[in-house]
């Protein structure tokens, strides 16, 4: 007899009522009083040096409360890699900065290099779309393969990692010369190259964040799709933009899906806390094509 | 991209693995995106098998493309993939059945615990009883007849096995950390006992659709003898929740869950000692059983809500040796990984004029040790097959030379359809509980998306002999109507 209560029954999902008759909450539904919105100017080639992003105009435009690019984080930490890795040789792994806004470089098809904020997400777009005709990207030769991403020294992603590569892991290297004796002297061997192909995760709900400032505490709140606050709390405070963790809160409501993909922190939640900061409350709620790039 | 080799002898019985592996990890290192492809993946590397001599080599490449990071499984579903297609090519080699030879390399039950060649030591596992559970669960004896059936209809019908593990419930901090993370990966709870009986229990894992809600309570509904109602989970505000780490890698219920279990114990070791004081008896002899705090050998008993409202109306209580109130917090910092494992049993049927592949029965038999919610555990199992068979079948992004993405939208990227995907059959009643998590759990979040992508591509790839395309060794994912086709008539 199957349990009807406790460890072990199939208790019916409590969270399926709110879900299922539309009364979840999403951070893309929330309305707070004076909300703005943010739009990011995202990157249109894969590879390209910044010559110029010109927000003049951009800033002037109807409902633009603030205009930001690569520069205005320049002096602010990068969003880190969570896991060191060391070559075989012992070495350390090549660990590029990962800036809130591109600086410099762009370098893949919709990388962000300047956002608007404004009072509309129209305005923001109509914004946004000026500076993207206001800047001049000089495009570069894209590293897209991996095997000539490897062997072509001259073309790097990041002009400090000559031959592209991050680290060159073995596991166990003390291993290595048994295992290699072992295939050598094997009765059989089987051969087989395979290539994993690259998945998108599509979660239900895409990712949005809601950045709030509030003058009288001097405390700031982040709204966004995550799948662990704590840890989107710790690397936007303490290691990207240096404020106190006890001066930032961090609320992720109903989450449509994660797969994995709101596990880390992105430069626009960052932007959104920024931006709350200006008093323009930011959700950056991005489109599904935003979410494929 | 993968290059495996499998040494064995003819008998099929494994001597060595070995990879090369270059993995695109895009333009910048997103949080995770390191240790996806190499301790997620390598430390996989030997599968369920005993196999002595591993070694794994991963080259970590930037490219002009977006950023990847881990997608269900996480380095999991790479490895089973190269292992199971690889072990699955070797058997067609040598003329040997695909059942056998994984029977013959299983780790063995009394071979527990047992520690891999690389470096993982798995605490308790019956890999046998998974495949023997699938085989009777696929009726592997009657396929020929079913093959007939299809033939019948003009498919070529393909049978494909995969027998899986992972390492979830990620993970002790003290080896992570060794092993380069920067941050620890336990995980933590607050049981708060309110005046009136009912609890708020504050946790540090997220829900973002996998009801922990509904599963969180019903253990501390469990294990205090009270309904599950009366117990509200409460999780994602970090101004509600003690630090905690989130969800990810299967590890909500074996972290997190497992300190919440151990908070409410502390909850009864002091409830022992409110009723202690209420029943003039001593602590040693206050039993706790059914929401009920009893003197052993006595019908003298105080219930859940009469110890929580003593606790927070202090009037007949302790106070000289114990505070008032009834709120525990636990953090918990697992020992091990846990090591979910099983096996799938994949049928599909391919149509020779145009190459489609249609799966038509998927078999599940998954080890996820105790389980606390049935129909919760079949619909984790049903959503992470449902995405292994998107990237068997359909998914795949991909950029043109000059790093533009071709396949920005629904139009250009295939996400799997009710139509593409079986109904399936789930058992998860090979049960060996976790040795050295509270709740004997091991998580079932990412098992479907590891273990059902080289079922499906050697079930593609069996049929494709079966039908006389006896040139056909491999096919890469996606396996889409043209690849197949292509590779028929190549």
């Amino acid at each position: 007899m199957p349990k009807d209560h406790g460890i072990g029954a199939s208790s019916k999902r409590r969270e399926d009522i709110r879900f299922l008759t539309g009364k979840g909450t999403y951070t893309d539904d929330m309305n707070i009083a004076g909300q703005a919105h943010a739009v990011m100017v995202r990157s249109t080639v894969a590879h390209g040096r910044i010559k110029r992003v010109d927000t003049a105009a951009a800033a002037a435009m109807p409902g633009v409360l603030a205009v930001f690019t690569g520069e205005d984080f320049a002096a602010v930490g990068g969003n880190p890699a969570g896991w060191l890795i060391n070559s075989r040789d012992g070495t350390p792994m090549r660990e590029p900065k990962r800036p809130v806004l591109a600086h410099g470089k762009v370098r893949h098809v919709g990388d962000a290099y300047a956002a608007v904020v404004a009072e509309t997400y129209q305005q923001a777009r109509d914004a946004a779309q000026v500076i993207a005709d206001d800047s001049e990207i000089e495009e570069l030769p894209a590293v897209v393969n991996m095997a000539a991403a490897v062997a072509n020294a001259s073309n790097r992603v990041h002009d400090e990692i000559p031959d592209n590569v991050c680290y060159d892991w073995g596991w166990i290297e003390d291993n290595r010369a048994k295992v290699d004796a072992a295939i050598k002297s094997a009765p059989h061997v089987t051969t087989l190259e395979l290539v994993n192909n690259r998945l998108v995760p599509n979660a239900m709900e895409p990712r949005a964040s809601i950045g709030e400032f509030f003058p009288g505490t001097q405390d700031y709140k982040l709204t966004t799709t995550s799948q662990n606050p704590h840890l989107t709390r710790l690397l936007v405070a303490a290691f990207v933009l240096g404020i106190p963790e006890n001066k930032l809160q961090v609320v992720a409501p109903d989450v449509g899906g994660g797969f994995g993909s709101k596990i880390y922190h992105y430069g626009e939640e960052a932007l959104a806390r920024c931006a709350g900061r200006r008093n323009a409350a930011s959700p950056s709620c991005r489109t599904r094509m935003a979410e494929t790039t | 991209m993968t290059k495996i080799e499998l040494a064995c002898d003819l008998e099929g019985n494994f001597i060595a693995f070995r990879t090369e592996t270059l993995a695109n990890v895009g333009a910048y290192l997103s949080n995770f995106s390191t240790v996806t492809p190499t301790f997620l993946h390598g430390t996989l590397m030997a599968g369920p098998y005993k196999v002595p001599n591993v070694y794994v080599n991963v080259k970590t490449v930037f490219t002009n493309t977006a950023p990847v990071d881990a997608y269900r499984g996480a380095g999991r579903p790479e490895a089973t993939y190269s292992l199971e297609r690889v072990v699955d090519k070797m058997c067609r080699e040598l003329g040997l059945d695909p059942f056998e030879v994984r029977r013959k390399n299983f780790v063995t039950t009394d071979m527990f615990p047992y520690t891999t060649p690389v470096a993982l030591a798995y605490d308790t596992g019956d890999y046998h009883a998974t495949l023997d559970k699938v085989m009777e669960m696929a009726d592997v004896a009657g396929f020929e007849k079913r093959r007939a059936a299809s033939a019948a209809k003009g498919k070529l019908r393909g049978m494909g096995l995969s027998t899986w593990i992972e390492a979830c419930g990620i993970a002790p901090s003290h080896l992570v950390g060794i092993l380069g993370a920067r941050v620890g990966l336990y995980d933590a709870a607050t049981v708060r006992v309110n005046a009136t009986g009912n609890l708020s229990v504050m946790v540090g894992a997220h829900s973002h659709g996998q009801g922990h809600e509904t599963v969180f309570a019903q253990i501390v509904a469990d294990k205090l003898g009270i309904p599950e109602s009366s117990v509200e989970i409460v999780h994602g505000d970090t101004a509600k929740i003690p630090f905690g780490m989130g969800s990810y890698g299967s590890r909500s219920l074996a972290v997190c869950g497992s300190a919440m279990s151990k908070a409410v114990d502390k909850i009864i070791a002091k409830g022992k000692k409110i009723a202690a004081h209420m029943l003039e008896a001593a602590e040693g002899d206050i039993t706790f059983e059914d929401g009920k705090f009893s003197v052993a050998g006595t019908d003298k008993a105080k219930t859940f809500g009469e110890i929580a409202f003593s606790a927070y109306v202090p009037h007949n209580y302790p106070l000289e040796t114990l505070e008032p109130g009834l709120e525990e917090t636990a953090f918990y910092d697992p020992a091990n990984f846990t090591y979910p494992a099983g096996a799938y049993l994949c049928e599909v049927e391919v149509d020779e004029g145009t190459g489609k592949v249609d799966v038509v029965a998927f078999h599940c038999a998954d080890d996820f040790g105790n389980i606390m919610n049935p129909m919760i555990v079949e619909g984790q199992v049903h959503g992470g097959v449902g995405q292994g068979i998107g990237q068997a079948l359909c998914e795949f992004t991909t950029y043109d030379e000059n790093g533009q993405l071709l396949t920005g939208s629904y139009m250009d990227y295939a996400m799997p359809r009710a139509e593409d995907v079986p109904f399936y059959n789930v058992d998860y009643s090979c049960q060996t509980p976790c040795t050295h998590n509270p709740l004997g759990v091991k998580g079932c979040g990412e098992a479907g998306a590891i273990g059902s992508p080289p079922a499906v591509v050697n079930a593609v790839i069996d049929a494709l002999q079966r039908g006389g395309h006896k040139h056909v060794t491999h096919i890469d994912m996606p396996v889409s109507p043209s690849r197949v086709w292509t590779a028929m008539n190549a």
